[in-house]
C-alpha cells in the first residue's frame, strides 16, 4: 500500500485542523480557536464566492489554484458541499510537495523570484533590486519568491534576500534555487498589496498569479517595462510572446501599472484598450521614469579601460546594448562604415551581450574588422569599466527601433557625454532633457550625418556635452518613492471578486 | 552565368549530370523569365528578348543592378524577389540595400545580386517558378478559404466578399505559393472554391492548370480577410513596408492577444506575427465596433516605435440567416446553445446554470449545436455527468444551416454567455430566427443586442446568467416582450458590407 493512497482516503473528508484554524483565522479576521475552525469554514462555504474557495484551496493544500480550478470548485461546492473544497484541496495537494506551514498575509507583497533565484545584470534586474533595496529598508514589506515547482509563493529568508539585493551578475544563487520539500512554508497573500516588479514567463507561475490577482482580493500592482514581444514580435524569439501576452492576461486583472515611460505607458494603455472588449476594466497606468545615477568613475578605472579598449589618438563612439535585430546595430556599423570611407577618423565599441538573432551582426562586425576597421564588441563588461568608457567616449549612439526606456541614453548623458538616439518613444523622452541628437533610426543617411556632426563639429559637440552635464539627475531614490506611493501606498479602494 | 545560377540542384546519384543540367536550364530559364518581368515594369527601355535564357538573363542582370544603386527601396524589393523567386523578409531587403549602397560598381551589385540568392537557396527550398507582376491591381489574398472547404466565419467573409467584388471589379486572386516563398494566383477549382463555394464543382481538379508562378503585386492594393498563415508573415510584413503595395485587411478579433488565458498558447505565437504585418497596413476594417477598439488599441501603441499604424476603421458585419420552418420540439421549453465548444465561449457556466435551475425543478430541454474545439474535457465531462443524472440535454454536434436555424426558431431562448467575441454570430442567428438571446453585457454581443431581443449579462458571474434564464423560462411577459422585439430584427445584407469594405479598403487607393 502506497503511502500515497493512505494519505488520501484519511484527508478526504479530514481537511486538517491546523490548516482549518487559519483559514477561518483568515475568513473571520479574529482569531479562531482549532476547536470552532470546522465549523466556522462550513459557514464560509455554504454558497462561496470565487474568493472564498480561493482562500480555501490556498490555505488548506499550499498550493496556490488557478483560476479554472477555482471556479469548477465553487460551482461543483454548491451542489456537493464543503467536503467538495476539502477533497479538490487534498488532490492539489497529493499532486505536489505538501506545506509544512501556511502564512495568510496581508500588506505589502513584492514578488522578486527571479531577482531571488538568479542574477543576470538586465535592466529589469536593476530595477528590481534597486527598488525592493529601498522599500525594505524604509517599510513594511514581505519580499516573495516561489517554489521550485511554481505551484506557491514562499517566504525569502533574511540571508536570501540579502543576496538579491546584491550588484551584479553572478552564478544561480545559492540555497535558493531548489527549497527543501520538509518544512515548505508557503505565502497565501489574502486582502494584501501584490506587487509584481518583474517580468513573468513561467505559464505555471503566471496563471497562479491571474487567480491571485482576480480572487484574493488584494490590490494588485506591477511595474510596466514594454510590450515589445506584443508589438515588436518580429524582433523576439517564437518561445517569448505567448507567455509575456499570457501574462499581460494576468495583469487585466491588476489595479496599477507603473510603467518606466511615457513611450511605455502608451504602450500599454493601447493594451487595456485592447482589454476593454473583454468587458474588464484592466489596470490604471501611470509613467514613472526610471532614475539614473552617474557612477563616477576612478583614475584607475579610466586608465584601464583607455588601455584595453580605446585606439590612442581615436575618439571612442560607444554603443551599449545586446545585438538584437531591435536594437538597430547593423544600422550603426553601416553609418560608421559610411564614414570611414568618407576619411573620418575613430573607433567604435559595442558592449553588450549577443542576443536572438545577432548572427548578421556578428558576421558584418566581423568583415569590418577584417578590413581593418578599429571597430570590436565585448561581451559581459563590468559597470565599473563600463561608467569609465562612457566617460571616455566622444558620444555613443543608440538608434533602437523600440525600448521601454533606453537606459544607455539616461546613462551616457548622466556621464556628460552626447548621444545619437532615435526620435520617438522613451528614447525621445530621455533625449528632451538636452544633450542627445535625434535621428529616424530607420534612415541610415540620418544616422550617418548625426554621428558625424558629432565627431567633426567641436562646437555642436561641445553644446550638447555642456546641456548633458546641466541634466536635472534622478535618483533611485526618488524613483522607489514615487513607485512606493503609486503602486502601494495609494492603490486603495474597493476590490470586487472579480477585482 | 550559367555557373553563378546554378543553385538549389538537387542530386540523384543514378543521373547527377544530366539532373544537374535539367534543373540549371530550368532555373536559369524562370530567372530569365522573372528578370524580364520585372525589367519591364522598372525599366524604361528592355533589350528584346534572347532566344537563350543564360543570355538573357545576363543581359538583363546588369541593367536592373545599374537601377536599384539609385532607386527607391521598392525597386529593389522587387528585383530582390525576381532574382531569388521569393519575397524577402525585413532583415534581407535591409542587408542588401545597405551593401548596394557600398558597392563600388555595378558589377559589385551583380554578384552580391546573385550571391544573396545563392545564400538563399542553400537555406529555403526555391521551387524554379516564373513571375508576373500585377501592377495598380486589386489582389486579394484567400490562402486558407482557397485551398479547404471549410466554411467557418472567416472563410464565409472571404468568401462572400470576394464573389461580390468580382461582380463589379476586377480583382486578382492569390494564395501562397509553395514554401511560402511568395503569392500565386489560385487554380480553376481553388477559384471556384472561392467564388462559387456550395455549388458543384465538374471538372478535373487539375485539369487545365499551369504549374504555379508567383503573382507579384507592385503599387497594388492586397486585401487580407484572412490572417495569413505564419509562415509567410515576415515577407508580408516586408512587403506591407517596403514594396510600395498598400496592405489592408479584415479585422475580427485579438482573442490570441486579450483572451489568451482560455486559448492555446500558440495561438499568440500566429497572431502576434499577423500584426507585425498589419503594424505596416494602411487600414483595418474591423468587424464590430468592439473589434475595431481591440485594432485601435494595438494601432495606437506603435507610436512608442515611431509607426503610425493602421487607419482602423469600423464596416460591421453582415449575416444572411434565411427564415426556415420551426423545427418539431416537444411540449418543453427548449433552451438552445449555438457555437463551437472553446473554453471562452463559457458553456460551462451555462451547464453549471441549466442544472441549478433543473434542481429546482424548472422543467426544459438544453441543446448545443457546434463543432469541437479546443480542450473540450471539461464540457464533456459536465455534459456525461448531467446525461448520467438524466437530465435532458441534448448536444447535436455540428448540424448544416437550415437545421440549426430551424431549431433556434423552434427554441424559447438561446443563451450566449462567451466572453470574448469578434462578432457574436449566434446572437445574430438566433434573432434573426425571432428567439430571445440571453448574452454577454458587453462587446460585439451587447452592439448586437442594441437593437433588443436580448438579456444582457455579465458572464463571469453565474447567478446573473442564472438569473436571466430563470425569468426566461419562467415570465411569460417578459419572454413575448423579447419575442416582440426579436421579431423587428434587420439583417446587415452581404452586399451592403462588400460596398462599404471596397469603399473603406480599396477605394483611397489612390490618395497615397
Amino acid at each position: 500500500m502506497s503511502p500515497f493512497l493512505r494519505t488520501r482516503r484519511r484527508s478526504r473528508y479530514a481537511a486538517p485542523p491546523d490548516r482549518l484554524a487559519v483559514l477561518a483565522t483568515a475568513l473571520e479576521e479574529r482569531k479562531v480557536a482549532t476547536a470552532d475552525a470546522r465549523r466556522v469554514v462550513e459557514a464560509h462555504l455554504e454558497r462561496p464566492g470565487d474568493d472564498v474557495v480561493w482562500l480555501a484551496l490556498s490555505v488548506l493544500s499550499g498550493v496556490l489554484p488557478g483560476a479554472e480550478t477555482v471556479i469548477e470548485t465553487r460551482r461543483a461546492a454548491r451542489f456537493a458541499g464543503p467536503e467538495h473544497v476539502y477533497e479538490v484541496a487534498a488532490r492539489l495537494r497529493r499532486d505536489g510537495h505538501s506545506a509544512a506551514s501556511i502564512e495568510v498575509v496581508s500588506g505589502p507583497v513584492i514578488d522578486v523570484e527571479h531577482l531571488a533565484r538568479t542574477s543576470l545584470g538586465t535592466g529589469i534586474q536593476r530595477v528590481t533590486r534597486e527598488t525592493l533595496r529601498r522599500w525594505v529598508t524604509d517599510r513594511e514589506v514581505r519580499a516573495v519568491g516561489w517554489h521550485a515547482d511554481y505551484r506557491a509563493m514562499r517566504p525569502l529568508t533574511r540571508a536570501e534576500l540579502a543576496r538579491a539585493l546584491e550588484e551584479g551578475p553572478g552564478e544561480p544563487k545559492a540555497g535558493s534555487t531548489g527549497s527543501p520539500v520538509r518544512g515548505r512554508r508557503v505565502v497565501v497573500p489574502w486582502k494584501a498589496t501584490y506587487v509584481l516588479p518583474e517580468v513573468v514567463l513561467e505559464e505555471d507561475r503566471t496563471r497562479r498569479i491571474e487567480a491571485l490577482l482576480r480572487f484574493s482580493r488584494s490590490r494588485g500592482a506591477a511595474i510596466g517595462f514594454d510590450t515589445v514581444p506584443l508589438t515588436s514580435a518580429e524582433t523576439a524569439a517564437d518561445d517569448v510572446p505567448p507567455r509575456f501576452i499570457l501574462e499581460l492576461a494576468a495583469l487585466r486583472h491588476a489595479h496599477r501599472i507603473a510603467t518606466i515611460s511615457a513611450a511605455a505607458a502608451h504602450e500599454y494603455e493601447g493594451w487595456r484598450t485592447m482589454v476593454r472588449s473583454t468587458g474588464l476594466d484592466g489596470p490604471q497606468i501611470r509613467a514613472i521614469p526610471l532614475a539614473v545615477e552617474a557612477v563616477i568613475p576612478s583614475t584607475e578605472a579610466l586608465a584601464e579601460a583607455a588601455a584595453r579598449y580605446c585606439v590612442p589618438s581615436l575618439p571612442l563612439v560607444l554603443c551599449v546594448g545586446s545585438h538584437e535585430p531591435r536594437k538597430n546595430h547593423l544600422a550603426v556599423l553601416h553609418a560608421a562604415e559610411r564614414l570611414w570611407r568618407d576619411g573620418y577618423e575613430f573607433s567604435l565599441l559595442f558592449v553588450g551581450g549577443n542576443a536572438w538573432k545577432s548572427e548578421d551582426f556578428t558576421d558584418r562586425l566581423a568583415d569590418l574588422a577584417g578590413a581593418g576597421r578599429p571597430v570590436e564588441s565585448v561581451l559581459g563588461l563590468s559597470d565599473r569599466l563600463l561608467w569609465a568608457l562612457y566617460a571616455l567616449a566622444r558620444c555613443t549612439v543608440f538608434p533602437s527601433l523600440n525600448e521601454g526606456f533606453g537606459l544607455p541614453v539616461a546613462e551616457s548623458l548622466a556621464s556628460g557625454t552626447p548621444v545619437v538616439t532615435s526620435n520617438f518613444g522613451s528614447t525621445l523622452e530621455i533625449a528632451e532633457g538636452g544633450g542627445a541628437l535625434t535621428v529616424d533610426p530607420r534612415d541610415d543617411a540620418a544616422i550617418t550625418r548625426a554621428l558625424g556632426a558629432l565627431l567633426t563639429d567641436d562646437a555642436l559637440h561641445h553644446e550638447l556635452t555642456e546641456q548633458a552635464r546641466a541634466r536635472a539627475t534622478r535618483t533611485w531614490d526618488q524613483y522607489a518613492d514615487e513607485a512606493w506611493d503609486y503602486l502601494v501606498a495609494t492603490n486603495v479602494g474597493p476590490v470586487g471578486q472579480d477585482g | 552565368m550559367a555557373e553563378a545560377v546554378s543553385w538549389g540542384a538537387t542530386a540523384d546519384p543514378a543521373h547527377v549530370d544530366e539532373v544537374r543540367r535539367t534543373a540549371e536550364r530550368g532555373q536559369v530559364a524562370t530567372l530569365a523569365q522573372r528578370l524580364r518581368s520585372t525589367a519591364l515594369v522598372l525599366l524604361a527601355d528592355v533589350p528584346a528578348q534572347d532566344a537563350d535564357a543564360a543570355r538573357d538573363a545576363a543581359a538583363l542582370l546588369p541593367l536592373l543592378a545599374g537601377h536599384v544603386r539609385t532607386a527607391p527601396a521598392s525597386d529593389l524589393w522587387l528585383v530582390l524577389t525576381a532574382v531569388v523567386g521569393a519575397y524577402p523578409d525585413a532583415s534581407e531587403l535591409a542587408r542588401i540595400r545597405r551593401a548596394v549602397e557600398l558597392a563600388t560598381d555595378r558589377i559589385d551589385v551583380e554578384l552580391l545580386l546573385l550571391e544573396h540568392a545563392r545564400r538563399v537557396s542553400l537555406r529555403r527550398d526555391l521551387p524554379p517558378m516564373e513571375m508576373e507582376v500585377v501592377t495598380d491591381a486589386v489582389v486579394v489574398e484567400t490562402d486558407f478559404s482557397a485551398r479547404n472547404d471549410k466554411q467557418t466565419g472567416i472563410q464565409r467573409v472571404t468568401r462572400r466578399v470576394c464573389s461580390l467584388w468580382s461582380e463589379r471589379h476586377p480583382l486578382v486572386l492569390v494564395a501562397w505559393a509553395p514554401g511560402h516563398v511568395g503569392h500565386r494566383r489560385l487554380t480553376a477549382r481553388e477559384t471556384h472554391r472561392v467564388l462559387r463555394h456550395g455549388e458543384p464543382w465538374s471538372d478535373d481538379d487539375a485539369a487545365g492548370d499551369a504549374p504555379p508562378r508567383l503573382c507579384v503585386p507592385w503599387r497594388s492594393t492586397l486585401v487580407l480577410t484572412e490572417v495569413p498563415p505564419s509562415d509567410g508573415a515576415m515577407a508580408l510584413s516586408a512587403l506591407a513596408e517596403s514594396s510600395g503595395t498598400s496592405v489592408v485587411a479584415v479585422g475580427y478579433d485579438a482573442i490570441p492577444v486579450t483572451g489568451i488565458d482560455m486559448r492555446p498558447l500558440g495561438d499568440a505565437t500566429t497572431f502576434v506575427r499577423y500584426l507585425s504585418v498589419l503594424k505596416h497596413a494602411r487600414t483595418v476594417a474591423a468587424i464590430s465596433a468592439s473589434s475595431a477598439a481591440e485594432f485601435r488599441g494595438f494601432s495606437s501603441a506603435l507610436a512608442a516605435q515611431g509607426l503610425a499604424g493602421p487607419d482602423v476603421v469600423e464596416v460591421q458585419l453582415a449575416t444572411e440567416v434565411a427564415s426556415v420552418q420551426p423545427a418539431e420540439v416537444g411540449a418543453r421549453p427548449v433552451v438552445l446553445c449555438l457555437g463551437s465548444h472553446e473554453p471562452h465561449k463559457n458553456h460551462l457556466a451555462l451547464l453549471h446554470v441549466a442544472e441549478a435551475l433543473w434542481r429546482d425543478g424548472l422543467d426544459f430541454e438544453l441543446h448545443f449545436v457546434g463543432g469541437p474545439g479546443w480542450d473540450m474535457r471539461a464540457y464533456e465531462q459536465a455534459v456525461d455527468h448531467l446525461v448520467r443524472d438524466g437530465r435532458p440535454l441534448v448536444d447535436h454536434g455540428v448540424l448544416p444551416d437550415d437545421r440549426m436555424w430551424s431549431l433556434a426558431a423552434a427554441a424559447t431562448v438561446t443563451v450566449f454567455p462567451s466572453l470574448h467575441e469578434g462578432f457574436g454570430l449566434p446572437v445574430v442567428e438566433s434573432l434573426a430566427c425571432g428567439t430571445p438571446v440571453i448574452t454577454t453585457d458587453y462587446g460585439s454581443t451587447r452592439e448586437v443586442a442594441g437593437s433588443g431581443g436580448c438579456l444582457l449579462v455579465d458572464p463571469r458571474d453565474d447567478a446573473q446568467l442564472e438569473d436571466a434564464l430563470r425569468r426566461a423560462l419562467t415570465d411569460d411577459a417578459l419572454l413575448g416582450r423579447l419575442r416582440a422585439e426579436a421579431a423587428t430584427f434587420r439583417q446587415r445584407p452581404w452586399k451592403a458590407y462588400a460596398d462599404e469594405l471596397w469603399d473603406v479598403l480599396v477605394e483611397p487607393r489612390g490618395e497615397q
